[in-house]
């Protein structure tokens, strides 16, 4: 009985399972986690921020559906920086300490200093103001 | 016989959690990764979107389901014409999966270990605890949560009818040799 339970079984994953076996779709779906990092990383939204104690607060409408924020901190001629990903808190208010940023305080006094934050979702509203 | 009555009974339970398309546990990493699983289908969330992988490991388990319930439709079979037939997989799956909880662990002390995820939280079976991301310019603290669906308790009941099950016959094997010996 076992062996045709097993061969019934086998049958079904290989009818279920045909168009997902092949390289191509295991390749693609491990690569997929990826995939969405870097969307999200893509969807940018920019705002001129000035931080006079390089500290940026921001509050994010609907953090429930709104479960990550990606900051990703650049300036003209400065390096870019590694995101930041950080969980907004159950009011929506996410603080994020940018310490030791020397270049970034240069591009800063130079006045051309500018974030852009990248999110998930493109509906959501979101307020960006420094402290 | 009251060993047919109870396996019969389990097997016929059997089948029926086998059959019904509901989780077992949610794991919920701060919104972030949501799993969802039973021995039979899993879904699994990053980010919000579905990952694709899902698919060939739910064709993977939607076998495994119909494997058992042949098992489990043979063993209703034979314990009704009162032929002795055992199958502990529903069993084992059932209890097997309290560990769920302790697996991620693991899964979470190994990444650390590896230098590919630096983040820890305290361990626990049921409930809510705190995953401490570590990152150089932020440290993101998201809600981890561990919850076992209502019909895992289901699933539980019928499992331990098994062993139940196991007992009675065992004493009623017993009893039948003894009465031989006299």
């Amino acid at each position: 009985m076992k062996l045709v339970a097993l061969t019934a079984g086998a049958l079904v994953f290989v009818a279920l399972g045909y168009p997902y076996l092949n390289a191509s779709f295991v390749q693609h779906s491990i690569d997929q986690p990826m995939r969405e990092i870097s969307e999200l990383q893509n969807l940018q939204y920019t705002a001129s921020v000035i931080p006079s104690n390089m500290s940026i607060v921001m509050h994010v409408y609907n953090p429930t559906d709104f479960p990550i924020v990606v900051l990703n901190v650049t300036a003209p001629g400065a390096k870019s920086l590694e995101p930041v990903t950080i969980m907004p808190e159950s009011n929506g208010t996410v603080v994020v300490k940018i310490y030791d940023y020397e270049e970034l305080f240069y591009a800063y006094v130079n006045n051309d200093f500018y974030m852009s934050v990248a999110l998930r979702f493109l509906n959501t509203t979101l307020i960006v103001r420094g402290s | 016989m009251v060993w047919r009555t109870l396996l019969s009974v389990y097997y016929l339970a059997g089948i029926f959690v086998t059959l019904v398309p509901l989780y077992w546990w949610q794991v919920n990493v701060g919104g972030i990764l949501i799993v969802e699983d039973s021995p039979f289908q899993i879904s699994l969330r990053f980010l919000g979107a579905q990952l694709e992988i899902t698919n060939l490991v739910n064709a993977a388990l939607t076998a495994f389901r119909v494997y058992l319930l042949i098992i489990l439709a043979y063993g209703l079979y034979s314990t009704i014409k009162g032929r002795r037939f055992l199958n502990s997989t529903l069993f084992a799956v059932t209890v097997l999966y309290m560990i769920e909880p302790a697996l991620f662990f693991v899964i979470v002390e190994v990444l650390k270990a590896l230098g590919q995820l630096p983040a820890g939280y305290e361990p626990i079976f049921i409930g809510t605890t705190s995953l401490v991301v570590t990152q150089p310019d932020a440290v993101a603290v998201l809600a981890v949560t561990f919850e076992p669906t209502e019909f895992y308790w289901v699933a539980l009941a019928v499992a331990v009818l098994y062993p139940i099950a196991r007992l009675s016959l065992r004493l009623n094997e017993r009893r039948e040799k003894g009465t031989t010996k006299t």
